[in-house]
């Protein structure tokens, strides 16, 4: 097959499904709207960040880094709403949603999707990340709905995300002047690209729940007692990334996500130029709409920067749209958990940076504790905030037919939560702090720690929320806060016990895997509502 | 074929309602309805607006025109005819009495009269007014 | 059969300690237009939400078409057209946008009605939401609400930003498409003129109870005023609805009388005058 047949197949291929994915108008112009708003939140932290590094170091390799940092951000979030979106379309439940979407488009994109989930495993089958992924998948592909599975999915990304993302930056401050060292995120990646795969998999098969029982023992065995069973293919991350395996790798996963910018890029100028057919919404005019003052700036200079604008992002968040349209019961709810994600990651920066100069350790430690403790505060204050402003514009979806969920929610239930878990979240750091200081922990694990705690709190409160709009019984979120201190406290007791020499490289990963696991576990037993609860005695 | 909107075709309507006036809006309209075919302005066998056109160009429930057609028709004031609609009975009942109709005049001047005491004033400039009233209708 | 689309049984629900609906009991049936009146914290919104289930209650039950409000099935909330007080949603939208986001969440959903109403209604098409005025806002959660055509429709004082033409309006689309399609109205509502033009029954609030719950025109015609000695008037007790207000020899209170008991008692008590009332004057006194 000659070069001009193939490319001419990809693109009839290609555009046979573009055309099926136009059909999307409704969460393409919502999409419109809400890419605007991502635009600027990822400027925001861009400029943001740059200006932390210039006032802090006045580097230009620290500027670069936090370059990298939040470019690489974007990239994620792109390609876990390019692949996300695809899996929920690619479920009927979904399809009812879009109007006039054809069978055949799910049945390309599943089939898009599986393929581009085999590459990536086959390439990433020797990482750690692999199990990693595999078994948090399969435990929650044991929850009992697709709803549940997606958040509890969500979450161990979210995870996984952070971990790589640390894990990658761990004590290394040789990275720190190296451009492409910023690449290390390519484990950030392989967790998606991993995750993206198993979604595929948690959609289709239901024995896998064994398989992963059986991973996660060995795995525990293996972290607990470190007895070495995956020895033979488990490598140290850090070894990895200066092999060639690592390196073919990082092309890789770096072709594969270009390969899904460049699908998610012809969707969108596919998409615009249906849009463009109806002529219901000018390019020119959403811009003008969202942004008064685009009116008035005389843009004549660079005619359809707003029309690049709104085909560069107005397709993905599309996507990210009817993601959450399917599974999500508040608007913004994911919208916070990324802007969420974008502060642990220019957090991980500022943990990059500071790694540079060799400062006194414990009163470093207590630095990071007065750095990251408002979040703590601030993260979930800003979801329930978000809460009762979409509340009522839950409340008239919820009495639609077609919405997911026909329950709205309850505000005295989510303040419940948000409060235990945010004084769960600061006693964990205030501990952290104090085990620092006591036993000279390295910095970076203080920090990785306390990331992950506003990660664990914040993410785990939206999944409640997200799950459990209408609870009974505020009882339930005392338990809950309960069992977000019993979660977070065991893991750094247990991983600093046993975890040999505090490994920067190990210690996220077991950390998050109890925590995952209890949670999976816990999160499980939560969505039944126990006998006990009193119903009907709702307040709000 | 939808029906057409009634704005388009209707008739205009010759009825009035005042609500807020204390008297049932139905109430209002059969008291119209019977004034006028009483004075001769509706003539016997005339068709009267449909209670869609009535509903829309007043603003009201149909069902309340439909109650006040309906009682009228149990009066023998109106009468259901295929095609048609409501028309005016060609028989009317106390077509030409003076003193039935005298009766139906008789509750709006008692309530004139009640708010004129209210108003204090009295019976002659009362009368004069009324008198005049009738006189500018001519 | 039960053809009650609304059925409330001694509901209970209350706000940290204030008591909003008090073993209420309310009842809607089919094809019913309701005007539900009540001053200002009665409980009419609670009352149509908890109707809903946008909000949880303390005690007693609620069915919507029969359904429990907690669980409402595709059928029902395909039926349900709800304009809630709070008109500022989706404010991040321009008005087609959300129509559009919305339309996908429906089977039925009348294009042509949308866009001639927002036509009608000039409701401009580019502006985003939150931009719009609060009239603008109100109407085009009216046409949210009325697009897919429901045939049981809750509004929670849909006219109150308004213009006296913008609610001629409203009520008369009301009257040619909901009305005509024999679809079940329940709506709050503080202006009695515009309850007076299309409601069949009136039921009036009052702390959290259903004060009365009667025909329009009959009640209409049964609200009087009475005025005579006090010790006259007590001999009228049981009719009356207020307490009575003294001044002097005289006295007067608020009563309802069944309109063929009037006469006979304008004939038996001559000292007590029977005067009909506007439902505006009925309904300050009564509620007051």
């Amino acid at each position: 097959m000659n070069a001009a047949v193939a490319s001419d197949t990809v693109v009839r291929l290609g555009g046979r499904m573009m055309e099926m994915l136009s059909s999307m108008r409704v969460n393409y112009q919502v999409g419109h709207t809400l890419g605007l708003t991502w635009l600027r939140v990822y400027l925001g932290v861009a400029v943001l960040s740059v200006l932390i590094a210039i006032l802090l170091w006045g580097t230009a390799a620290s500027v670069i880094n936090a370059l990298t940092i939040v470019s690489v951000g974007i990239l994620v979030v792109w390609w876990f709403q390019f692949v996300s979106a695809m899996y929920a379309m690619s479920t009927p439940q979904n399809m009812r949603l879009v109007p006039n979407l054809r069978r055949e488009t799910v049945w390309l994109m599943s089939l898009a999707w599986v393929l581009t989930a085999l590459l990536l495993v086959t390439f990433f089958f020797l990482v750690q990340w692999f199990f990693l992924a595999v078994f948090c998948m399969l435990a929650a592909a044991s929850l009992p709905n697709q709803r549940q599975r997606f958040a509890a999915t969500g979450f161990v990304s979210m995870v996984i995300l952070c971990a790589a993302v640390w894990q990658g930056m761990a004590g290394t401050s040789l990275l720190g002047a190296n451009f492409s060292a910023g690449l290390m995120l390519d484990h950030a990646v392989a967790g998606w690209a991993m995750m993206a795969g198993m979604l595929a998999v948690i959609g289709l098969v239901r024995v896998l729940p064994i398989v992963g029982l059986v991973l996660w023992l060995l795995w525990v065995g293996t972290m607990m007692f470190n007895t070495r069973i995956f020895g033979m293919v488990v490598l140290d991350p850090l070894q990895l990334v200066y092999t060639a395996t690592s390196q073919t790798s990082l092309y890789l996963v770096s072709a594969a996500a270009f390969f899904c910018l460049l699908l998610v890029g012809m969707v969108g100028s596919a998409t615009d130029r249906a849009l463009s057919r109806r002529a219901e919404v000018t390019p020119s005019g959403w811009g003008v709409a969202t942004w008064p003052w685009f009116g008035k700036v005389g843009w004549q200079w660079l005619p359809g920067f707003d029309y690049f604008l709104s085909r560069a992002l107005g397709a993905p968040y599309d996507f990210g749209r009817l993601m959450q349209f399917t599974f999500g019961r508040m608007l913004h709810w994911s919208t916070l958990c990324w802007l969420a994600m974008l502060w642990l990651l220019l957090g991980g920066g500022f943990l990059f940076m500071l790694s540079v100069p060799d400062g006194d350790r414990g009163a470093m430690s207590m630095l990071f504790a007065i750095i990251f403790i408002p979040n703590a505060v601030l993260l979930p204050s800003a979801l329930i905030r978000a809460t009762y402003r979409v509340r009522a514009e839950h409340q008239m979806l919820s009495l639609t037919p077609r919405w997911p969920a026909p329950v709205s929610l309850n505000r005295q239930v989510a303040w419940h939560f948000a409060k235990y878990c945010m004084v769960a979240t600061v006693l964990g750091m205030v501990m952290m702090a104090i085990f620092a200081i006591v036993y000279k922990i390295d910095v970076v694990i203080v920090g990785k720690f306390m990331l992950t705690m506003v990660a664990t709190g914040v993410v785990l409160l939206a999944a409640v929320l997200r799950c459990h709009a209408r609870m009974k019984s505020i009882d339930l979120g005392l338990v809950m806060a309960f069992w977000v201190t019993l979660i977070m406290l065991p893991n750094v007791l247990v991983t600093l016990t046993f975890s040999s020499s505090y490994s920067p490289g190990w210690f996220p990963p077991a950390a998050f895997l109890g925590i995952t696991m209890l949670a999976a576990w816990r999160y499980r037993q939560f969505l039944r509502y126990p006998k006990s609860l009193p119903a009907g005695n709702a307040v709000d | 074929m939808s029906p057409p909107p009634p704005s388009q075709n209707a008739p205009p309507v010759l009825f009035t309602v005042t609500p807020q006036a204390g008297v049932p809006i139905y109430m209002q309209l059969v008291e119209q309805i019977t004034r006028m075919v009483a004075g001769g302005r509706l003539a016997a066998g005339e068709a009267l607006p449909s209670v869609r056109d009535v509903a829309h160009a007043l603003v009201i429930n149909p069902m309340t025109v439909s109650k006040a057609y309906s009682l009228l028709e149990t009066q023998g004031v109106l009468a259901r005819q295929r095609g048609l609609g409501m028309v005016v009975a060609l028989h009317q009942p106390q077509r030409l009495l003076k003193s039935e109709r005298l009766n139906l005049l008789r509750p709006v001047l008692q309530r004139a009269a009640e708010e004129a005491a209210q108003l204090e004033i009295d019976r002659d400039t009362a009368v004069r007014l009324f008198d005049k009233i009738l006189r500018d209708k001519k | 059969m039960n053809t009650n689309i609304i059925e409330m049984q001694s509901v209970v629900k209350s706000f940290t300690g204030k008591l909003a609906l008090n073993r209420l009991d309310f009842s809607l049936a089919s094809g019913k237009i309701v005007g539900l009146l009540g001053r200002n914290g009665a409980g009419k919104s609670t009352l149509m939400e908890c109707v809903l289930g946008l909000r949880g209650i303390q005690a007693g039950t609620i069915a919507l078409c029969g359904d429990d409000p907690n669980a409402l099935s595709q059928a029902t909330r395909g039926r349900l057209g709800y304009v809630p007080q709070q008109t500022d949603l989706f404010g991040w939208m321009t008005a087609p946008q959300m129509l559009s986001f919305f339309k996908a969440f429906y089977p039925v959903w009348n294009d042509n009605k949308t866009n001639a109403l927002l036509d009608r209604w000039s409701i401009s098409r580019t502006t985003l939401i939150s931009r719009l005025s609060g009239g603008e806002k109100q109407r085009l959660a009216i046409i949210r609400a009325l697009a897919h055509e429901p045939d049981v429709l809750i509004l929670d004082e849909p006219v109150a930003s308004l213009d006296p033409a913008g609610r001629r309006d409203f009520l008369r689309e009301l009257v040619d498409s909901v009305i005509a399609r024999n679809a079940t109205v329940l709506f709050s509502t503080h202006i009695l003129t515009d309850l007076e033009r299309v409601a069949v029954d009136v039921a009036m609030m009052k702390s959290g109870k259903i004060l009365l719950q009667a025909e329009l025109d009959t009640l209409s015609a049964e609200a009087v005023r009475l005025t005579g000695t006090e010790p006259s008037l007590k001999k009228l007790q049981a009719y009356l609805l207020t307490n009575l207000v003294v001044h002097g020899v005289t006295a007067t209170a608020v009563a309802r009388i069944p309109a063929a008991e009037q006469a006979q008692l304008r004939v038996q008590h001559p000292e007590i005058t029977i005067e009909h009332m506007s439902l505006e004057d009925f309904f300050i006194e009564v509620t007051a």
